[in-house]
């Protein structure tokens, strides 16, 4: 992508953040998934298994909610599905971990199985698509007209190798199902319409000259060096 | 009269990488010819030299003189042995032989630490990197500059030209004095790993003998345990430790991701599959985009130092070039750069013999950095 290009993504995606959110919260998203994998980093081999991935779910959501509810958005957990409401009620934000696919030009896909609330979300998504596939501006008319709401996922990755996290908010349209049937079924979301994607948060310091670790190195060495006398 | 000396031009065609039928073609004589100067059934005529000279990039003084004491294929211990074709190899040591001319006039100028490596061969690498350690005070403790550190235990330090970017490094003793050649064109954690490799060989295989996996594979074990002692990583690593654990760890160390992964598997703080799984992920970025990479290079002290003495003494590298008939660039490029930048500013050189004079008649000096 030329750097032009990569500009003019970045204003829409920032103007779109605006309809979505409101200018005064534009950053709230990428700042909720930054403080919410701060405790994610801190889990060790000897926590239990499944803390880490619960904490990379929940945290962002817990700080998404934290900014957002400042703004008038609510809590809601009807049904056991967790996200954020907008104060008309009309938008909803929940938090998903992304397979390495996610805030990249490839089509990314949740990174764990979800469950019927996420299917049905899912279904009323795809259903207000179909009337507008520009959805952002446009999504409070279509929604009056289904009496439902536009579900956003804040997708996020953590890239342990390129020790960043890629995020985007996106609004997911298919899914497979992976396992289960009926009320038991489990589904993968596959497809996402309208992606915004943020800023990658990387996770290190580059310069390792910096660190404070490097005071215990061993201390600046002077080679000695001098001018040969003559006799 | 000097005469045409064959072995220095056939060292720049070597440098150059070019074979004896290329270099007929490119100046225009048969290699019948070529083969006659090497036997000194022959001269080359002024013509001849003055194309020569210009075809390998070389002044044509430079093709007069004492034959240059050249490192041997046999003599010094290559990284990747297999990946490496003659050419490469031969450019290599060709590039060696100019810097050992290089050293030995800084030699005759400047008074260097003397050596001071300890010679354990047939010790097994990990005794043998603890005793070195050891013996020069280090403890525990990382290593923040590796170059300076041999430089400072006598060993003389070169950079590798680009044209040898396939050679990761190579060493040798030429008497009593050991030389490494880096390769600076990977990341510094690399070119560090390699610095500690060739230390391997010149403290375990100082008495030569056959090159090959085994010894290479001691030099690695070496390294490794040089750079990353055992009792700190056990100390500061985690069993088990993730990726993002062995990538915020390495900086300690100042060392590649891999090779504090490997280190750890090697010493039991992680598994076989821990430590392919991490591989893996890593390999997945690229070996040369390393996390968390160190920005600055590691370089000589001792080529700074002397050509900023040079420098106060109006000596510049154009001279020095010029008085041993080598190309500033290829000088400039075994020694870590430092020559091009100690170019400017010295415009108004003097002859380097009369620079000695006055030294001569100045107190020995310690150049401060």
């Amino acid at each position: 992508m030329l750097p032009h290009e990569i500009a003019g993504e970045s204003a829409r995606v920032k103007a779109q953040l605006e309809i979505l959110l409101g200018a005064d919260l534009v950053d709230s998203p990428r700042e909720a998934v930054r403080l919410g994998y701060e405790p994610v980093r801190k889990c060790t081999e000897n926590d239990v298994a499944a803390m880490a991935g619960f904490l990379a779910w929940g945290m962002p959501l817990r700080h998404l909610r934290d900014a957002l509810c400042a703004a008038g958005w609510k809590v809601d957990r009807s049904g056991n599905f967790e996200t954020v409401r907008s104060p008309d009620g009309k938008v909803a934000i929940t938090s998903a971990r992304g397979d390495e696919k996610t805030g990249t030009e490839q089509m990314p896909s949740t990174a764990t199985d979800k469950g019927p609330r996420t299917r049905k979300a899912v279904s009323v998504n795809r259903a207000q698509l179909s009337f507008d596939p520009q959805i952002i501006g446009t999504s409070s008319t279509v929604a009056l007209l289904h009496k439902d709401v536009v579900t956003w996922f804040l997708l996020h990755h953590y890239d342990e190798a390129a020790q960043e996290i890629r995020l985007e908010l996106a609004i997911p349209v298919e899914f497979v199902v992976s396992s289960g049937a009926g009320d038991d079924e489990r589904v993968v979301a596959t497809h996402f319409e309208s992606r915004l994607p943020l800023e990658p948060i990387l996770l290190e310091t580059p310069e390792v000259g910096e660190d404070a670790e490097q005071d215990e190195a061993d201390e600046e060495i002077d080679v000695p060096v001098s001018r040969r006398t003559t006799s | 009269m000097a005469l045409f000396n064959y072995t220095r031009m056939d060292l720049a065609r070597r440098r150059r990488g070019l074979t004896k039928a290329a270099l007929a073609d490119e100046v225009g004589i048969t290699t019948r010819s070529l083969r006659k100067y090497e036997r000194d059934e022959a001269e080359p005529s002024d013509q001849t030299i003055s194309q020569l000279a210009k075809v390998l990039q070389f002044p044509a003084e430079f093709f007069f003189g004492d034959t240059l004491d050249e490192p041997t294929a046999d003599g010094a211990s290559f990284r990747s042995l297999t990946r490496l074709s003659a050419r490469q190899r031969d450019q290599a040591l060709a590039s060696g032989a100019l810097a050992l001319a290089f050293s030995d006039w800084i030699g005759g100028q400047f008074d260097l630490p003397a050596a001071n490596l300890p010679d354990y061969g047939g010790s097994d690498p990990e005794t043998a990197a603890e005793a070195v350690r050891e013996e020069w005070g280090l403890g525990e403790k990382p290593v923040s500059k590796l170059v300076h550190l041999l430089e400072a235990h006598g060993v003389r330090v070169f950079s590798l030209v680009e044209e040898c970017k396939e050679v990761d490094a190579f060493s040798f003793w030429r008497g009593s004095i050991p030389y490494v050649f880096l390769n600076t064109m990977k990341t510094v954690e690399r070119s560090r790993a390699d610095a500690a490799h060739e230390l391997g060989h010149l403290v375990l295989h100082a008495h030569g003998g056959p090159r090959g996996r085994e010894v290479e594979s001691e030099a690695h074990a070496f390294g490794a345990a040089f750079l990353m002692p055992r009792n700190s990583v056990i100390a500061r690593l985690p069993h088990n430790a993730t990726l993002a654990q062995i990538i915020a760890a390495k900086s300690y160390w100042r060392v590649s991701a891999v090779n504090l992964a490997r280190r750890a598997y090697q010493l039991d703080l992680m598994t076989q599959w821990q430590y392919r799984n991490i591989c893996i992920a890593l390999s997945k970025r690229g070996w040369e985009n390393e996390p968390r990479a160190i920005r600055t290079p590691e370089s000589s002290q001792v080529m700074a130092k002397v050509l900023r003495a040079l420098r106060e003494d109006q000596v510049s590298p154009l001279l020095i070039g010029k008085e041993l008939s080598i190309p500033v660039e290829e000088l400039s490029k075994s020694a870590f750069g430092h020559m091009f930048r100690s170019v400017s500013g010295n415009a108004q050189g003097t002859d380097p013999v009369a620079a000695q004079d006055v030294e001569a008649r100045r107190s020995a000096m310690h150049v401060v950095s």
